[in-house]
């Protein structure tokens, strides 16, 4: 008989949420004019093959936590649909080209449209959070609500530290710049509210949701590394995006942050000023030297390490935030994804 | 165990040239690169992942600080505030222990003052502490008990400061009569510690300087705290104070290694 691996277990119960979900998100679209330039183009990120961690961690905590998954499904679209907003503007915004294998919405569509679609799905989100009223009752869907005003919150304000600091040239940052960065622009709505909002809608709003925060933080950590990583080693088709791309962007990830701290003096000056250099101007002979500055100096294999030490974290955290529960497919699920999130090549 | 083994391989797949520049550097734009590093020095796998979680490393450290810090500084705790004011009537109804302190400005005004994130902050100032203590890899992983006063509510800076950091503590307060309050300055005193160590009180400021809420209305104020150079270690203590009111008043604790 042939053995399940991990990886697959989670690839798989992934897909089971995903599919969930989407069947409601695509229910919540609009199917009226303009439809050209605009609701035919709202689905066009979430059916492209994203991994689905928000919703699959929101859906599984709901289940882990004795819920009826059915129940979470609303916010678990809701914070997809966000999370898609998201990606068209920060495509945008990085001016990046490729998006889960295929060319951006920008890219193919213009900036003018592009945004207004990551804009009406900003509003479209709003709908089943509203829908949520007759599920879960006023109180609740407060909460819920509550829950998601914070995490968007916290996801734009991250998402400015980083575009400032591109923007700007900084360059004297450390790893604590971003660890705080990332918490803002990644980890609550990745890990830690969809978690939160999970437990919180299987308990009627009794469990204290603080206790995911932990848990969801080195988790979320964990997975941007790795993503920052796969951002300049991976395989493309896999990955879905230009390799070398934060490079080009010059984005403040942990990898170049240890360079620019290890690096020479020379070295630094050099750096700067590639960073300082409009993208469009940059020149892939001078991208091709940073990655030789990244050999040197170490800096991949040492953001990999931290990854798997924020990940071996999550993993203890992972027993306290899920204490007492009885053991099922959906929290051995939950365990397994950190796993998962350090380990993925897409 | 065929489940690892499996889980193994799949981390490692391509040279990892070219994040040891082994392919000359590379990743020009919509060129197709090699696949991660080879992950020698690092095992791969839940195994790997299970080894770290016994391990407490330095990232994880910062991690950790960096999330007690952005929860102390008001980011969750303002936003439940936000919740328990809008069931505030409810709360004060219903559930007098929700809203921790109350404090009347005037015996002949109307202004109430609901100092909820003062509650909240001691709250999680407590939870912090728990996991600041458990969280350490050596020490006394003793648990502290609940210290909330009677008369004022108790607002322990969290974790654990060392000499010459510095840290902020936001205070949220409500207005909740119908006038707006005289602007209100705040003041505190030396911070002491059993063992006779003392912080001056100007180590302490607010900002704003000077507050005015607004009938039904919140305003917030950040306490500043430098803990001076060559500080002795202990738990130090002392009373922060309105200028306008008496009885609006916490008891600010820090603890120094």
């Amino acid at each position: 008989m042939a053995h399940t691996s991990t990886y697959e277990r989670v690839t798989g119960a992934l897909e089971r949420y995903k599919s969930l979900t989407m069947q409601t998100l695509m229910a919540y679209l609009p199917s009226r004019e303009p439809k050209r330039y605009l609701y035919d183009l709202v689905p066009s990120y979430p059916l492209r093959a994203g991994k689905g961690f928000r919703p699959g961690l929101c859906l599984s905590t709901c289940s882990a936590f004795g819920g009826d998954p059915d129940l979470a499904l609303n916010s678990a679209v809701a914070i997809e649909i966000f999370h898609n907003a998201f990606l068209i503007h920060d495509d945008v915004e990085d001016g990046s080209e490729y998006r889960r294998g295929k060319a951006t919405l920008h890219v193919e569509h213009g900036i003018p449209i592009a945004v207004n679609v990551g804009d009406a799905m900003n509003v479209l989100s709003m709908r089943p959070l509203m829908e949520n009223a007759g599920v879960l009752g006023p109180e609740l869907t407060w909460l819920v609500f509550t829950e998601i005003e914070h995490m968007v919150r916290q996801s734009v304000e991250g998402q400015a530290l980083e575009l400032g600091w591109v923007r700007d040239n900084v360059c004297d940052l450390g790893e604590e710049d971003y660890l705080r960065m990332t918490l803002k622009k990644t980890c609550w709505y990745t890990c830690i509210h969809p978690c939160r909002i999970g437990a919180l809608i299987a308990t009627g709003g009794a469990v204290d949701a603080d206790r995911f925060n932990r848990f969801g933080y080195y988790m979320g950590a964990a997975f941007q590394i790795q993503d920052d990583i796969l951002n300049l080693t991976g395989d493309r088709k896999k990955y879905g995006k230009e390799i070398g791309g934060d490079i080009w962007e010059g984005k403040r990830t942990l990898i170049l942050i240890h360079l620019l701290n290890r690096c020479s003096a020379t070295e630094k000056e050099g750096l700067r000023r590639f960073l300082a250099t409009p993208r469009t101007e940059r020149r892939a002979k001078d991208v091709r030297w940073v990655y030789r500055l990244l050999a040197k100096y170490g800096s991949i294999e040492s953001a990999r390490r931290s990854a798997y030490q924020l990940a071996g974290a999550a993993l203890r955290e992972y027993h306290v935030a899920y204490r007492g529960l009885p053991d099922s497919e959906d929290k051995r699920f939950i365990e397994n994804i950190i796993f998962y999130m350090i380990e993925r090549t897409i | 165990m065929a489940t690892r083994a499996t889980d193994k391989g799949k981390g490692k797949k391509a040279s990892g040239k070219a994040a040891r520049g082994g392919r000359g550097g590379a990743a020009p734009k919509g060129e197709k690169q090699e696949g991660r590093e080879s992950g020698k020095t690092l095992p791969g796998g839940l195994d790997a992942v299970r080894g770290f979680a016994e391990t407490t490393s330095r990232v994880v450290r910062q991690a950790a600080s960096i999330l007690e810090e952005e929860i102390a500084a008001g980011i969750v705790a303002a936003r439940q505030v936000e919740e328990s004011l809008i069931n505030v009537k409810a709360l004060r109804a219903a559930n007098a222990d929700s809203v921790i302190h109350r404090f009347r400005k005037d015996a002949h005004e109307v202004v109430d003052i609901l100092v909820d994130l003062i509650g909240t902050a001691a709250k999680y100032a407590e939870e912090m502490r728990k996991r600041a203590v458990s969280f350490r890899v050596s020490g006394n992983p003793g648990r502290p008990e609940r210290q909330e006063s009677d008369s004022a509510p108790y607002l322990k800076v969290p974790g654990v400061l060392k000499s010459g950091q510095s840290v902020q503590v936001p205070m949220t307060l409500e207005n909740s009569g119908n006038a707006p309050t005289e602007p209100m300055r705040f003041l505190s005193t030396d911070l002491v510690s059993p063992s006779g160590g003392i912080i001056p009180a100007r180590q302490i400021a607010f900002k704003p300087a000077a507050l005015t809420i607004q009938p039904g209305g919140r305003g917030t104020v950040v306490v500043q705290l430098k803990i001076p150079a060559g500080a002795k270690p202990g738990l130090y203590s002392g009373l922060v104070q309105s200028s306008r009111t008496d009885r609006l008043r916490a008891v600010l604790a820090v603890e120094v290694a």
